[in-house]
């Protein structure tokens, strides 16, 4: 395949106007409606737009993945997931309220997050990620499409970091044999269920996802660093989110994370 | 005395016999509302019972009951506020995995937990605390679903009336003590190999055991209850999985193990 080279004004305009929807709290029309690139264009736009962030000072600790369930790939029209990045500015404290006022158009889905312990690269598998797994954790990732009415090409959520929002991770426990395939996730939103699943709905294992994510960054020359910690992706589908919800979500063997909104 | 309000006997007992046809004859028929605009729940459920007691009379067994529409999302599609329930008899039951599409009209499979009581259980007041006192075990179980009514299509007590839609029930290999939180195991659905469905116990009812319990504080309503050894299916916890023959479907329930179900013509 011809590997285009990244072309600095295509990716400057589209995270000058990305950036802006991000401080401005305002959405925008999709990228691609103005500007023509493909996926390995819009992950230098999303190199972009995280390495801004770091140059205002934040620091990446986690990553995500999106589009890891059949049924959303088949929404889109892939084959594959997606991934991006998140800031310590991303972060929400759990036991504290998530502040919606900082965000466009949020919607919140329950992960099961993964603390790295050690470095991942190259052509690894799912066990090579359980090894590597220093411990597991109840998760909320909350997302934030800068495109309004969450309307986008693969190429523009790519760009736009996977429309990672925020995200607040519970309490991590070991992983001590836990299938987390079979683990059981009930969603729910001021006392009622929004979905059901289990981990198995994150491209058969969330371990699976990393384990994709990984060989993935390889074709970027890139390495996952340990220490990450890792949104693999969403167990249900994800659910629009207001000032005055109070969102649980609860994972047999693992735990609750749970969040107010403001 | 009869109330005026419902069906005459002759009518429960004509229609009743007409959806038992229908499923000897695999032939499909009209909605039963479609004639009776006016039918009630009462009259669903006299016609489900008139049903069941011309199956015993062809000698089967009740061993059991099944809930339908626990799931939330299927009461407000259908515009009703509570679940309805229908008889488990002995030929539906399965224990070697295998199902003939033969004597079906259009059925669909949905994972369910299911209770088996280790005695009766009968009461107004029932909790799902004391339904789990009452279970000897629970196992997981395909549900097979059948509509006596044309292309699967029903209002909510043609659905009743029509014994909930009961067809089959595959019963899987290991009985379990529900000493956990039944709310949270999760449920992986394979078909063919392929990942279908996720979900997790709270999908019925928001709590298995709530939805028996329900079942229990219902048939209280006419005298009625549970017997020690019945099996209750407690509820659809996925979308439906459709069949054919050669399908294979592949079910595991966190703790409390799994299901498999092969498909015949």
């Amino acid at each position: 395949m011809n590997q285009t080279a990244p072309d600095p004004t295509l990716i400057d305009a589209a995270a000058d106007r990305l950036m802006e929807a991000v401080r401005s709290r305002t959405s925008i029309g999709p990228l691609t409606d103005d500007f023509s690139f493909g996926i390995d264009s819009a992950y230098d736009i999303q190199d972009e737009v995280v390495g801004r962030m770091v140059g205002e000072g934040q620091t990446v600790v986690a990553a995500k993945l999106g589009l890891t369930s059949r049924a959303k790939q088949q929404q889109m029209g892939v084959a594959e997931p997606l991934y991006g990045w998140m800031t310590d500015r991303h972060r929400a404290e759990p036991g504290e309220p998530l502040d919606s006022g900082q965000l466009i158009q949020p919607r919140a889905e329950p992960e099961i997050a993964f603390l790295i312990s050690r470095d991942l690269e190259g052509p690894i598998g799912l066990h090579d990620v359980l090894g590597a797994t220093a411990a597991v954790a109840p998760a909320l990732d909350i997302l934030d499409s800068r495109f309004a009415g969450y309307s986008f090409t693969l190429a523009d959520v790519v760009a736009d970091n996977c429309s990672a929002g925020a995200f607040v991770v519970g309490n991590p426990v070991p992983l001590n044999g836990i299938d987390l395939s079979l683990v059981g996730c009930v969603f729910e939103k001021n006392g009622e269920v929004l979905g059901t699943a289990a981990g198995a709905a994150v491209l058969g294992h969330p371990a699976a996802a990393i384990a994709w994510f990984v060989r993935k960054l390889a074709e970027r020359g890139r390495a996952l660093p340990a220490g990450t910690l890792v949104l693999p992706g969403a167990l249900t589908e994800a659910f629009p989110i207001r000032p005055g919800d109070s969102l649980v979500a609860s994972f047999d063997r693992i735990g609750a994370i749970e969040i107010a909104v403001r | 005395m009869t109330d005026p309000d419902l069906l005459p006997p002759n009518i429960v007992n004509r229609l009743a016999g007409r959806l038992h046809e229908a499923r000897l004859g695999r032939s499909p028929v009209a909605r039963l509302t479609d004639s009776y605009p006016n039918l009630t729940e009462a009259d669903a459920y006299r016609i489900a019972d008139r049903g069941v007691a011309l199956r015993m009379a062809a000698g089967e067994r009740v061993v059991g009951a099944k809930l339908g529409f626990t799931s939330e999302a299927m009461r407000t599609a259908m515009g009703i506020d509570s679940p309805n329930y229908g008889w488990l008899t002995d030929p539906m039951i399965v224990s070697d995995g295998t199902v003939s599409l033969g004597g079906l009209i259009h059925p669909k499979a949905e994972p369910e937990i299911g209770f088996v009581l280790a005695r009766d259980l009968a009461g107004g007041a029932v909790s799902a605390a004391e339904v789990l006192a009452a279970t000897a075990f629970v196992m997981p179980v395909i549900e097979v679903v059948d509509s006596r009514f044309e292309d699967f299509r029903f209002r909510a007590f043609d659905n009743t009336a029509d014994n909930s839609s009961a067809g089959m029930v595959v019963l899987g290999r290991r009985a379990t003590l529900p000493d956990f939180d039944l709310s949270r195991i999760g449920v992986v659905v394979y078909v063919n190999g392929e990942l279908l469905y996720s979900a997790a116990g709270a999908a019925a009812f928001g709590y298995p055991a709530a939805s028996v319990a329900w079942l229990v504080r219902r048939l209280a309503e006419s005298g009625r209850g549970l017997k020690a050894g019945h099996l209750v299916i407690s509820g659809g916890l996925t979308g439906p999985i459709e069949l054919e023959p050669g399908t294979f479907v592949n079910v595991e329930m966190d703790r409390i193990g799994s299901v498999t179900m092969s498909v015949h013509s």
